[in-house]
């Protein structure tokens, strides 16, 4: 029981550390904590998208089009609160959003989730840059390519004074909710079920499962939760345009799995965390962000493709295997 | 008037293309039946198999299973109605320990839901409960408690078949299929595999076993249907498969 509880308790720990970094922040450099809310909202709001990415990738869903549910969160969210004033409760939008993201993905995932992970990729990409020409040419709801302005903020947001500090707080909720979910998918015999899916769907079929259901399940979960994210993350930038996701959204939550690595729950979350820390500086590089990325992906994939999760193991081997060398040549 | 037959095999034809690869077979498997299908490679055994557990669609003929017509019901609902099987090749969730191989065969797996996964609602800890008692019993039964925590890639070959065999049979189907469970084991291995299926026959399971391996076949099978070239060419009790000439000369040539 007690082992059983331990991970939860020490990411318990990291929430409630987090939960007083405001006020900390506040005191030693109150200058700095706007910024700092900033970073940390979109970490925040990525870990969330890069967990979501890594339980569909369990069940061997490798997704390239997480950008588009995050826009269809987004855009559905404004155009309800915002554009024309369908739903006063923000609250309401979010969830709005993230229903309009898990309808999509049900019809697209219902058709698609059978195919090998390269038509996957290949289709949930293209899914997600159809959604650019169509809510760019649409005045009527998306705005065309100004997109929606002035969404507002949840209700209750100011209790905490400035909205990016109440922005933090929710973004804080919402990347340890999703932690949660995830977590409890992957230690319960669901996610028995979608590992093995991932390994062998044919031998899952055999097992007297019906591995498209367990598939569609996954895909749609996953773009529920980030439609939610898309909804938060649209109110917070208080505007959404169709330049806002685009395929480097998608391109990134990939990028939090491979560079923090797969293997276990804890990759996505610092593959999030360094990748949009590092992302805020690469802004200035323009294009030539594109030449670090490539540099990123070759660098783990042939060099490093557990992730950094797996540095500390694959330095251990590294360093056992020199030292065994070394006593071969001695003897 | 009870009907015996757990499995009734009418007629099955399977084209590939031109190709022909099962043509007008058809045969009975009663309850307790030790059963095999042998013949020279390329007879149709494996696609015989493949079709009764619902892979392949036949092109023509019927199958019914334990009085129910099965014919192209999707392979997880044939499963479900309470017939397993195993494979050749990839037989295991190589990635996955011991149990939890076990446990993905385990009938309950299917009844598990998301949302009470998420919330460890009381029934899912009962689902849970029963899972694992029932992976427990088939690691007892068929001794692997020792290996049950170690991945199954990191196994020797004989005892992934036997993972594979306890898989197959966690769901306690009316039915169990091996397609080719001795292949690749030495004879110490042959003996211990042979030795888990007869016991498991013993206690009632009714057993289709496709093997190449002859002594085995000859040893332990109560019935036996020759397959050569997708045509159903003899059945019998061992002694008459032995000396029967038409199996002779598929075996051997003329």
């Amino acid at each position: 029981m007690n082992s059983k509880m331990a991970p939860y308790l020490k990411a318990l720990a990291v929430m409630v550390a987090l939960a007083l970094l405001p006020p900390l922040v506040k005191f030693i450099a109150p200058d700095k904590w706007e910024l700092t809310a900033h970073i940390c909202i979109k970490i925040l709001l990525n870990v969330g998208f890069g967990l979501c990415l890594w339980m569909m990738l369990q069940a061997g869903e490798l997704s390239l089009g997480q950008g588009g549910f995050i826009t269809i969160g987004g855009y559905t969210t404004g155009i309800l609160v915002a554009k024309y004033n369908l739903i006063s409760v923000v609250w309401l939008g979010y969830l709005a959003g993230a229903l309009a993201a898990a309808a999509i993905a049900l019809l697209l995932g219902y058709l698609i989730v059978h195919l090998k992970r390269i038509f996957f990729l290949l289709v949930t990409w293209s899914f997600a840059e159809m959604l650019h020409p169509v809510v760019t040419s649409f005045e009527h709801p998306f705005g065309g390519s100004m997109g929606i302005i002035n969404i507002p903020p949840p209700e209750g947001l100011t209790i905490f004074g400035e909205t990016w500090t109440g922005y933090y707080y929710l973004a804080l909720v919402y990347g340890f909710a999703v932690l949660w979910i995830v977590w409890r998918i992957a230690g319960s015999k669901v996610g028995l079920i979608t590992k093995s899916i991932g390994q062998n769907d044919t031998l899952v079929t055999f097992c007297g499962l019906y591995v498209r259901k367990y598939k569609v399940m996954i895909f749609v979960l996953g773009c529920f939760i980030t439609g939610i994210g898309g909804g938060i993350m649209t109110s917070y930038l208080t505007a959404i345009s169709p330049e806002t996701f685009t395929f480097f959204t998608s391109l990134d939550i990939i990028m939090f799995n491979l560079i923090g690595g797969m293997g276990t729950i804890t990759g996505p979350i610092v593959g999030a965390v360094i990748l949009s820390g590092l992302n805020e500086y690469l802004f200035a590089a323009g294009y030539w962000r594109m030449v670090v990325y490539g540099l990123i992906i070759i660098f783990f994939i042939t060099l490093l493709p557990g992730g950094m999760i797996s540095l500390p193991a694959v330095l251990r081997k590294r360093f056992a295997r020199k030292t065994k060398k070394q006593e071969v040549g001695l003897g | 008037m009870a009907d015996q037959s757990i499995l009734r095999v009418e007629n099955v034809s399977k084209h590939f293309g031109g190709l022909v690869a099962l043509s007008g077979v058809g045969f009975h498997i009663e309850k307790g039946d030790f059963f095999g299908l042998i013949g020279p490679n390329g007879a149709g055994k494996s696609v015989m198999v493949n079709v009764v557990s619902g892979l392949y669609r036949p092109s023509q003929g019927r199958v019914e299973f334990d009085g129910r017509q099965i014919t192209g019901l999707r392979p997880d609902r044939i499963i479900r109605e309470g017939l397993s099987r195993t494979f050749q090749h990839s037989t295991l969730f190589f990635d996955l320990s011991v149990r939890e191989n076990i446990m993905m065969g385990v009938r309950t797996m299917a009844s598990v839901g998301l949302a009470e996964a998420i919330l460890g609602t009381s029934s899912a800890r009962e689902k849970d409960q029963a899972i694992e008692e029932r992976a427990q019993e088939v690691i007892d039964l068929l001794g692997l408690e020792q290996q049950a925590g170690e991945l199954a890639a990191n196994l020797p070959y004989g005892l992934q078949k036997v993972v594979a065999i306890g898989m197959a049979i966690a769901p306690k189907p009316k039915l169990l299929i091996l397609d080719e469970p001795l292949t690749g084991l030495v004879a110490a291995e042959v003996d211990q595999v042979m030795g888990h299926i007869a016991s498991l026959n013993r206690q009632g399971m009714t057993i289709f076993i496709i093997e190449h391996n002859m002594r085995a076949v000859m040893n332990f099978c109560s019935r036996i249907v020759v397959l050569s070239f997708g045509n159903k060419i003899a059945e019998g009790a061992p002694g008459e498969i032995q000396r029967d000439r038409e199996v002779i000369k598929s075996y051997l040539g003329e």
